[in-house]
């Protein structure tokens, strides 16, 4: 075990492993900044490159590709409010805002460092788990899936901000969108309009980039100005952001085993993990009045939990051949390219292949952090210029990012309905998160709770894991009332201390 | 007033979206309907309140607005429409931030910027990526954002560049070509005056 | 003794390429030519694909560049419809979607926007069958001990009504009088097979080539789980996995079953032996299309395209286009109380 966690290490650094690490990444870079072609698109294109290469070798181009881009996505989603991938949507809440005071440094430093922090307590994590995770991930069944989405309704609250009956209506309104498609147990169509596009639903992607991005372009270009409103004092603070990672520890620690679960869970992606770790984020503070204008623990959060979840991902796809999102569909395709079975032997035959990967993932993202710091104020400066500027290259990154993940022209008129409904609902004060919540929710929902009647009737309530699941959803629900009742409490008390004492 | 009114407008059209989404489900199989219905009652109940909540406001409001006999201006203004954007109301206003903005001018900038947008969208669809991005943005700094001639050109420029070179040459990834050419039969607008040009450097 | 008729057929066909090429190769030459794969990146139509990007240039007259285009969408529904519609007839595209498709247009499915019979279809890679497995620990060894009302009974799991995974359980129970009890809703063939492995469910139905290829752990191995109890067509394919197992035509005829059992296991079947087809538009000049046929029968024998299937375990055995469009109209002019009687069972 030991050993193979040292040859793991040592194999990263041979010739031409560590080249072809750095070269992965400098693709990953270039392509990984833009939204939607981001690691899925930039990762097909380079397959047909990995198959002169030994496994260690591909892995080092490809996950060093991979580990960029979970943190390239998180500085589009930060400068421009444009979510570079899809696992990085939820760092736009805080990090944008943040952008818009002047503050675009500090929410990238945190964000790099969290996703750093993330990055090797997941690998870490990973690493010590290997022994049990066959069975961890063979106990989640279809109830524990279900109990799972269960508990991401139990955090729509959390992400509504203030006006909590749009919030949960907003996340409704969610999981109605996500019922647009083919219904998972018939086979038939649902509010599609007869459109194949629609078949296999919105498409997170352009949903995405029009609910977050198009709102942001018509503010930006409403205001005049450059992102930035407010030029406070030099644009640095990107130690402020570090140093921010590590005065919330917590959070980010807790934060990044969120994303190492989810990770973990066979079929599930990061998508889910931000947004539980920004509600968690949300619900562990005391004081949530910053939130969604610029809290940097919104973007603590979800920075670590996005890339811890990178190396967890990998279990279920290696060992047990179910990936969770499109670029580990596309790691799998590699890990098959040369010539490996996935399956549970490949933990304990190809140990050190395993460490490896889980020192790539670590050794690439402090790279990357490191060459993101270097050039972070000279990113942090892309907030100064012009809005009008920045406009036409927003516009197309934005419908570019939506079509590319389909190669479909009906891409763009679901990008353009979902910047009409981003935008409707910001000028109403709508909260976004709960719709994106609720999307993401909708499909992993219904399939599990069909699958588990059917095959549990209704004894699937009584999993151990279930119960689990389920009593942590309640104190997800019922705890900001519990908080705010002894919080009311103690300002009780507290005024009638005060008042004896006067 | 203008946002409560906005707020009723909404509500009352999510009330009706969602009757459809209940009423589309009627004739599906049981366990096709199941989910539309659990959650569309539910939700469709929520936009209910949601409306009804509204049309509370906007009676009170108005009742206040006639009780103190204030012109109904003033209040439209304190609470128009832009509480939306509490992040703009944080930054102190200054020549920079936008706060200042007279409310005929914002809608107006919102108006041509959501036009432009759209036509971002039809100018992928007609021209692809590529000649798109290139006429679109020309068009916009030009006309829209008023830059100079210099400026408008090299940017568009710079961006198709950005494609061929990216995408097209070093990734080999070609963009889509538009419905326009693909309907004409062309594999791109510009692949007839791109491709003697690369030849000649390539050297083939 | 397949394999060498299949090289003469190759080098046959390369000395009847040389008469028409001149033109083609005008065409052809500086042009892109898009593999439009129906699915997203990862997966086998997708792997296929791109390896045959890396050695098709060079057997086409002109050696065009090659690029993978994915468009998902319907279960690649949406790729086959825009190829047939809207995309340009000149040869420059190619479609490549699950032969099941052929399966819905025939049964009237909706959103077919394509006729079957008038694609041109290239190649296929695999001539795969439909089977069957359970799992050992679930007290059925053979699918006897499944049949009729005193058979156990077994509950798989499927990932999509009317598709590969659903059908072929249901045309068992229909013509065997098998217990399948099917569980649709799976996310993907991926989150069908790890419902068997963390025994969720009992068994699962995919064809022969995806566990040769993708699974071979589930049926040798320490973690070995599963026994494969029915495959589809006539003969038993030679392989470790499957001895002992029946063949389903054989098994009818054994039991005496009717023509339209055996019609309607024949075209359950069906779009297994021409896996993972590629298409062009009707509307293709013939040349073209023969061009491509022949630059495709190349590709799949050349040295460095086998050898790269070889390690990623995949068994190729390819299937000419001329091939491919007579099993495509044999399954089209299957007898149509035969398709209705199909059509009612995935209902």
């Amino acid at each position: 075990m030991l050993e193979a966690f040292v040859s793991g290490l040592l194999d990263v650094f041979a010739y031409p492993t560590f080249l072809l690490m750095l070269l992965g990444i400098a693709v990953g870079f270039v392509v990984g900044i833009l939204p939607g072609i981001g690691s899925p698109g930039a990762m097909a294109i380079m397959l047909p490159f990995i198959f002169a290469m030994k496994p260690v070798e591909a892995f080092a181009f490809l996950l060093g590709m991979y580990a960029v881009t979970a943190t390239t996505g998180d500085i589009t989603s930060i400068l421009f409010g444009v979510p570079g991938e899809v696992v990085s949507a939820a760092t736009i809440i805080d990090g944008h805002p943040m952008a818009k005071h002047g503050e675009a440094g500090r929410a990238l430093g945190a964000a790099l460092m969290s996703s750093l922090v993330g990055a090797i307590i997941g690998a870490f994590t990973l690493a010590a788990a290997i022994p049990v995770v066959t069975p961890l991930v063979l106990s989640f069944k279809s109830p524990e899936f279900l109990a799972l989405g269960l508990l991401g309704i139990a955090f729509l609250a959390a992400l509504s901000g203030e006006n909590k009956l749009k919030g949960v209506l907003a996340g409704g309104m969610g999981l109605v969108l996500a019922m647009v498609g083919l219904d998972p147990q018939e086979n038939i169509e649902r509010y599609t309009f007869g459109l194949v596009g629609l078949w296999e639903g919105v498409g997170l992607v352009a949903a995405l980039v029009g609910l977050f991005a198009i709102p942001e372009i018509v503010d930006l270009w409403v205001k005049g100005t450059s992102i930035a409103e407010t030029q406070v004092g030099k644009l640095g603070g990107v130690w402020q952001g570090i140093k921010d990672t590590f005065i919330h520890l917590g959070i980010t620690f807790r934060c990044s085993m969120i994303g190492t679960f989810f990770g973990l869970v066979p079929g599930v992606s990061g998508a889910l993990s931000q947004w539980v770790s920004y509600g968690h984020a949300v619900q562990s503070a005391s004081d949530k009045s910053r939130f969604g204008k610029g809290d940097v623990r919104g973007v603590l959060g979800p920075g670590a939990a996005n890339n811890s979840g990178v190396g967890a991902a990998m279990i279920p796809t290696i060992a047990f051949g179910v990936p969770g999102s499109a670029t580990t569909a596309i790691l799998l395709g590699a890990f098959m390219i040369q010539g490996l079975q996935p399956g549970p032997k490949i933990l304990t035959e190809k140990l050190s292949l395993i460490f490896s990967m889980v020192w790539l993932i670590v050794v690439s993202n402090i790279i990357t952090v490191i060459m993101c710091l270097i050039f972070l104020n000279q990113l942090a400066k892309i907030t100064l210029i012009r809005g009008s500027l920045l406009i036409p290259a927003l516009l197309t990154l934005v419908f570019l990012g939506g079509y590319a993940d389909t190669n479909s022209y009906l891409a763009l008129a679901i990008t353009l309905a979902f910047g009409v409904v981003g935008l409707v609902m910001v000028q109403q004060g709508w909260p976004r998160p709960p719709m994106v919540l609720g999307l993401v929710l909708g499909p992993l929902i219904e399939r599990n709770l069909f699958i588990s009647y059917e095959v549990y009737r209704f004894g699937f309530l009584l999993r151990p894991i279930v119960l689990v699941i389920l009593v942590i959803a309640i104190a997800v629900l019922f705890l900001p009332n519990i908080q705010e009742w002894t919080a009311r409490r103690n300002a009780l008390r507290e005024e009638a201390v005060v008042a004896n004492e006067e | 007033m203008s946002r409560t009114r906005n707020d009723i407008l909404i509500s009352a059209f999510l009330v009706l979206l969602l009757v459809w989404v209940v009423w589309e489900a009627r004739s599906w199989p049981y366990r096709t309907r199941l989910f539309p219905w659990a959650i569309g009652f539910p939700v469709l109940a929520l936009a209910m309140i949601q409306f009804g909540l509204a049309c509370w406001k906007a009676i009170r409001e108005r009742s206040y607005v006639d009780a103190v006999h204030i012109h109904a201006e003033p209040v439209e203004q304190a609470d128009g429409g832009r509480s939306g954007h509490q992040v703009r109301l944080e930054v102190p206003t200054g020549k920079e931030a936008g706060a200042g903005l007279d409310p005929k001018l914002e809608r107006q900038r919102t108006i041509s910027i959501s036009a432009w947008t759209l036509a971002f969208a039809l100018g992928f669809w007609l021209f692809g990526f590529k000649v798109g991005s290139l006429l679109l943005s020309l068009g916009f700094l030009r006309l829209q954002a008023h830059e100079s001639w210099k400026m408008s050109v090299s940017y568009g420029l710079g961006i198709y560049l950005f494609f061929l070179v990216a995408f097209e040459l070093a990734l080999g990834a070609p963009l889509p070509p538009g419905v326009i050419a693909t309907s004409l039969g062309l594999q791109s607008f510009d692949w007839y005056l791109v491709s003697p040009i690369l030849n000649i450097i390539l050297g083939r | 003794m397949k394999k060498k008729l299949w090289c003469l057929a190759v080098v046959l066909a390369s000395f009847a390429a040389s008469a028409s090429a001149a033109t083609v190769e005008d065409f052809y030459k500086g042009k892109t030519i898009r593999i439009v794969v129906g699915f997203g990146p990862g997966g086998a139509t997708d792997t296929n694909a791109r390896l045959l990007q890396r050695v098709l240039s060079k057997h086409i007259p002109g050696n065009p560049t090659i690029v993978v285009e994915n468009k998902p969408g319907g279960g690649s529904l949406l790729a086959a419809n825009t190829v047939y519609t809207t995309e340009p007839r000149d040869g420059t595209v190619i479609a490549s979607f699950s032969s099941h498709l052929v399966v819905n247009q025939a049964l009237d499915a909706p959103g077919v926007r394509f006729d079957a019979a008038k694609y041109q279809w290239i190649a296929s890679a695999f001539d795969s069958s439909a089977m069957c497995a359970v799992r050992t620990d679930s007290a059925v060894t053979r699918i006897e001990d499944i049949m009729g009302d005193r058979g156990k009974e077994v509950v798989v799991s499927s990932f999509g009504k009317g598709g590969l995974s659903h059908i072929e359980p249901v045309v068992f129970n229909a013509v065997f009088g098998a217990r399948f009890k099917v569980i649709t809703g799976y996310p993907g063939g991926a989150g069908q097979r790890l419902a068997v492995k963390n025994s969720e469910v009992q068994g699962f139905c995919t064809t022969f080539e995806t566990i040769k290829t993708l699974e071979p752990g589930m049926f040798e191995g320490p973690a070995a789980c599963c026994k494969v109890i029915i495959i589809a067509g006539a003969d038993v394919e030679e392989h470790r996995f499957l001895r002992g197992v029946p063949a389903a035509e054989k098994l009818a005829e054994k039991l005496g079953k009717s023509k339209d059992d055996l019609a309607m296991l024949r075209a359950m079947n069906a779009p297994n032996r021409i896996s993972l087809p590629v298409a062009m538009a009707p509307g293709v000049s013939e040349e073209r299309v023969d061009a491509m046929r022949r630059a495709f029968q190349k590709a799949y024998a050349d040295l460095d395209f086998q050898a790269a299937a070889k390690k990623m375990n995949m068994d190729l055995q390819p299937k000419t286009g001329v091939e491919v469009s007579r099993i495509v109209q044999e399954l089209l002019s299957t007898p149509k109380p035969v398709l209705a009687r199909l059509k009612e069972l995935i209902q």
